[in-house]
């Protein structure tokens, strides 16, 4: 029989969710951590997004994606974390216990007193934005476009056709591009782009790549390979208009639809999940409902800076340390909801306002001149204003050790929810 | 004779629409720019726009087969794809550190262009 | 390796079948019982490759077909054959039943709404079951027992709330089309057949009125026998013999795959609303579990003129959501995952065409496999067989046929312990290349070198269901195509996703780059 391993701390994901949270709960004094990585190598989706635009907050410095790896990879490798690589967790109990699988080890199964989930988010398919037409291929997600590419060497295709205008689909146009491949258009189904100003400057504008905006694709032509695409512009129910079809020839379809946190050991967990966000309730020390699991990065929800991604993953590194090392026991959650103009916010819940805690969310529409707001109960214990807030910009709001019970403490009825809203200051 | 230039700011998520108007190259006014920030960066962009370069080299007996690079610096936006197509014939041997020089002063233009990661070599017994 | 396309055709058959879908694959099976010199010619690029891979996987009891037509009476006889056919080839075959639900949209509007409601129900719970049973026993089928719509409700809590009354079939089941047709065709290899792919039938000699030899895109074989089941090119190969007289005309049908995790057990047989009256050429389809769990909705049913017409365009994606709606008011249309479709072949008298030529000497047709294809597969093959006896092929069975045919192991099926031995023997084993199916490398090696080997990515997909999952390939292409290209000993940009010209790459990273700037050059006039 094999020898069951119990460390302190299995971290399921290696990217910069996973490498951030080891290191956490390293420095916060766990001495046996494992970090377990499905891939070749550590980093997550980070090798493969060879762009710059990662750390300006973290680091202070305009970096590429591998480069923002690297500096979490050098020091896993200082530190005395134990990686696994190619190593795929078939199985994870409501009990924690762990059952994995690899090349060298063969099957492996794990005990840990703590387990923190870093499996990111994998991206939405053709189908499941029901794309009618032939099923050829060609049809690729632009992350699967992006590590052919980056990592694996191949060109998907040589005449690309783009649905869809977030980052990941503003950033492989540019890349298909520069790689020698023409592309004739991103196509976009709301009337505004999914993705940062920056993007459709640097990666659009610059290479006079057109964004169809109120567009979709409505049809893949091409039995064996993709020979064409019919888009047409869509009505403000996003429904397409027949007589504005139009046909374009094309050898690959990039598809940039959206991305899903990948929960599927969350769910083995029994670890409950928030149906708006599609990842774990989560506390504010980064604890799902079930004791002992903790969650950072893309499983969450779904960041866009890399930045507030290390930033979760400390939280949860340092409270895995705490629950492991201190035994700590939640007290009576208060509920966090989103208020006016607000989709979701991360944590949904609070046990402990004795430290700061960083709210991560996301608005339902444009807005310009607002105030984000934090209150506990009726009172605004933390106030920061935009010029300008759009769904696809997630927003970082920062609520101070200890307001909580200021709010409380100011005689008012006891306070049984905190709210994120955001209000509009013109008048 | 007066021309018209229009440019998206990209600094905050205002994504002002800034129209910069100049004569025989010089910049008459900016408009459209919410604040001074907007102003300069539409001149910058009028005037020198530059951006940094990132894409792979091929990799001789690494771990992957190719490996990703930067620039170190903006390099002008007009020579970029030439960079780029100049950086798709080089072949660099493994092992490669992270920061690596691959090419000094690319295209002339005062800029190096680094390795960003480290890539070890092939281990024994892969195909 | 048998299937493998460079190797070279024999210049003589006993047999030769043409077409490796299910109806090809079980006659020649049958056969192989008999006598080894079988030889099967498929067009496509692996068995199973047409109508057959979109087969909806209803193993049908018989209740849907018309009364007398040959379609009906092998159906009954297949589906009770059944277990016996599929007995010792290793794959899943399970009867969950059919649920069929009477509910106020089981008649025509234009009746329900001049009718008391009182006679509806009447109609509804009493009248119709009984016809619809009556109609079973007299076509032979065993088994079926009415339900109140309490006992519906048990039985399956999803069914809408207005189900007033329901009939169960017992006897029909859910196999696996493909999983079927190439466990079929691996036993025909295993005991001394041949199976040859991308081998297309050009012509058929017939001299004196008797068959003489196929003519293939690859070379000629003398056989006295052909057994046509060439799908929706059965018209065209038979008029190649002058054994013709049908027509095909093709209706494609489209089907909807929902997130297994989300959707396990949501109903656990087959259901369907019975429409009385119902317009169309279809039985309208159902809700079912498929042999691996999910949820799977449909089929549709369109005629089309293009036999290659596989097409699924958005009206047909809402009209099985809107049927099915009516059905399973809470069904989770967001969890869907996948959507196939193929193209059936019905000849224009909607019944099947198996019989011996007059003409052609030698040559059988086994024509306008619609559905209950499936389902009659093994009482085809034991008619085809009754006719070829008659035609040279050995009445004594051999001696040294072994019926037995083991499926490749399945990683996630396994034990710890028996997957520890397997990586231990095979570090491959050990590596997932599927993340949502948790197929590991060594299976996919398996499939790649198996007795009819997966050439493209859609064999493999087939054989280990590698790319079948929540993320639709998106995890795993590269990899396959990886796999495929070292198994194969080609260049990457050589794998197809299934066969053709359906290249998945084209060209590595920096060619495309070369190419331009050489192109550029050229155009400049340097």
């Amino acid at each position: 029989m094999k020898a069951i391993r119990r460390p302190d701390c299995a971290v399921i994901g290696a990217g910069p969710a996973g490498l951030g949270a080891a290191l956490a709960a390293g420095r916060a004094g766990l001495k046996d951590v494992v970090l377990i990585e499905r891939d070749i190598e550590l980093g997550g989706i980070l090798p493969q997004c060879i762009h710059d635009g990662f750390g300006s907050i973290v680091f202070k410095e305009v970096l590429t994606g591998p480069q923002y790896a690297q500096r979490y990879i050098d020091e896993v490798e200082k530190a005395d974390i134990e990686v696994m690589l190619n190593t795929m967790v078939l199985d994870l109990a409501p009990d924690r216990k762990i059952t994995a699988v690899s090349p060298e080890q063969g099957m492996v199964e794990l005990e840990p007193r703590s387990v923190i989930l870093a499996m990111g988010c994998r991206e939405r398919s053709r189908h499941q934005v029901m794309i009618p037409g032939y099923r050829p291929a060609g049809v690729i997600t632009a992350g699967a476009a992006q590590r052919d590419i980056n990592i694996e060497g191949l060109m998907p295709g040589r005449n690309v056709v783009i649905l869809g205008s977030g980052d990941i689909g503003l950033v492989m146009a540019r890349r298909f591009i520069l790689e020698g491949a023409s592309v004739e258009g991103v196509y976009e189904i709301m009337d505004h782009p999914g993705g940062l100003t920056r993007n459709v400057v640097q990666c659009l504008q610059d290479f006079d790549c057109p964004l169809h905006l109120s567009h979709t694709v409505t049809f893949i032509h091409g039995r064996r390979r993709v020979e064409g695409v019919t888009v047409a512009h869509v009505d403000e129910d996003l429904r397409p208009i027949k007589e504005s079809e139009r046909y374009v020839p094309c050898d690959t379809l990039v598809l940039s639809v959206g991305l899903i946190p990948e929960n599927e050991l969350s769910r083995k967990a029994g670890v409950v999940l928030d149906p708006v966000t599609a990842g774990p309730f989560v506390d504010e020390r980064m604890e799902t409902m079930a004791e002992g699991i903790f969650a950072c990065g893309n499983v969450v929800n779904v960041f866009d800076l890399v930045d507030y991604v290390t930033r979760s993953a400390e939280v949860a590194g340092e409270g895995a340390a705490e629950y492991v090392l201190q035994g700590r026991k939640r007290e009576a959650p208060i509920r966090v909801v989103p208020g006016r103009n607000v989709k979701y916010v991360v944590p949904q819940f609070v046990s402990d306002f004795s430290r700061d805690i960083d709210f991560y969310f996301r608005v339902e529409h444009p807005e310009r001149a607002v105030t984000a707001r934090i209150l506990a109960g009726a009172d605004a214990v933390s106030s920061k204003k935009h010029k300008m807030v759009r769904p696809p910009e997630m927003l970082k709001s920062n609520m101070k050790a200890a307001a909580f019970d200021g709010a409380e403490r100011a005689g008012g009825p006891k306070v049984d929810r905190v709210t994120v809203e955001v209000v509009s200051r013109e008048t | 004779m007066k021309r018209e230039h229009s440019y998206t700011c990209i600094n905050c998520p205002l994504s002002c629409s800034l129209e910069l108007v100049e004569e025989d190259g010089e910049v008459v006014e900016v408009r459209g720019n919410d604040c001074k920030t907007g102003a300069k960066y539409a001149v910058q962009e009028f005037t020198d726009p530059r951006r940094v370069v990132t894409t792979t080299v091929t990799v001789r007996g690494g771990a992957l087969p190719l490996l990703p690079v930067r620039s170190t610096a903006t390099i002008p936006k007009e020579r970029v794809k030439d960079a780029v197509a100049q950086l798709a014939g080089i072949v660099v041997d493994a092992p490669v550190s992270n920061g690596q020089l691959i090419t000094s002063d690319i295209l002339g233009t005062g800029v190096d262009v680094i390795s960003s990661r480290d890539l070890p070599r092939k281990a024994d017994g892969e195909d | 390796m048998s299937g493998h396309p460079q190797i070279e055709l024999p210049r003589t058959a006993g047999v030769v079948v043409v077409g490796a879908g299910v109806s090809g694959c079980s006659v020649a099976r049958e056969i192989v019982k008999y006598t080894p010199d079988v030889v099967i010619l498929e067009k496509e690029s692996d068995v199973a490759d047409a109508t057959t891979k979109a087969n909806n996987a209803e193993v049908h009891s018989g209740i849907g077909e018309k009364y007398g037509t040959l379609k009906q009476k092998l159906n009954v006889r297949g589906n009770a054959l059944y277990d016996e056919f599929v007995k010792d080839l290793d794959i899943a075959f399970e009867r969950q039943g059919l649920l069929l639900v009477f509910t106020p949209r089981t008649l025509p509007e234009n009746v329900t709404s001049r009718l008391p409601a009182g006679v509806v129900e009447f109609l509804l719970s009493r009248v119709i079951p009984r016809l619809v049973m009556h109609s079973a026993r007299r076509k032979g089928i065993p088994g079926q027992r009415m339900l109140s719509r309490d006992e519906i409700l048990r039985m399956e809590p999803h069914v809408t709330r207005d189900a007033v009354a329901g009939v169960f079939d017992p006897t029909y089941g859910l196999v696996s089309p493909y999983k079927l047709t190439i466990a079929l065709a691996e036993n025909c290899v295993a005991n001394g057949a041949r199976v040859f792919l991308d081998t297309e039938v050009t012509d058929i000699r017939v001299e004196r009125g008797a068959v003489r030899s196929v003519v293939t895109n690859r070379g000629e074989i003398e056989t006295p026998l052909v057994i046509n089941a060439a799908g929706l090119f059965a018209d065209e190969v038979a008029d190649m013999a002058g054994a013709g007289g049908f027509r095909i005309h093709p209706r494609k049908g489209a089907s909807l795959l929902f997130d297994r995790e989300l959707t396990y057990n949501y109903v656990k047989s087959s259901v369907s609303e019975f429409k009385m009256f119902r317009k169309g050429l279809s039985k309208g389809g159902g809700a079912m579990p498929t042999a691996e769990g999910n949820l799977q909705l449909g089929p549709t049913a369109i005629e089309v003129e293009d036999k290659y017409d596989t097409s699924i365009s958005a009206e047909e994606i809402q009209e099985i959501f809107e049927r099915f709606y009516t059905l399973l008011p809470d069904f989770p249309r967001n969890a869907m995952i996948s959507s196939f479709s193929g193209v059936r072949a019905p000849t224009e008298e909607e019944d099947f065409v198996i019989g011996a030529s007059d003409t052609a000497r030698g040559f059988v047709n086994v024509a306008g496999i619609q559905s209950p294809g499936l389902a009659s597969a093994p009482a085809i093959a034991e008619m085809v067989l009754g006719i070829v006896q008659g035609l040279g092929v050995p009445t004594e069975p051999r001696t040294d046929y072994n019926p037995r045919r083991n499926a490749p192991p399945k990683f996630i099926d396994l034990s710890h312990e028996e997957r520890d031995r397997l990586i231990a023997k095979d570090p491959r084993y050990g590596r997932i290349i599927c993340r949502c199916e948790y197929i590991t490398e060594g299976e996919v090696v398996d499939a790649i070198h198996s007795i009819i080997p997966a050439r493209t990515m859609d064999a493999v997909k087939r054989r280990t269901r590698v790319g079948m999952g929540r993320c639709q390939g998106g995890f795993c292409g590269y990899r396959l195509a990886a796999i495929l290209a070292g198994e194969l000993g080609i260049p990457v940009t050589e794998v197809t996703k299934d066969g053709g010209g359906s290249w998945m790459f084209a060209g590595e990273t920096k060619s495309l780059i070369r190419q331009r700037a050489v192109a550029e050059d050229s155009e400049a006039g340097r």
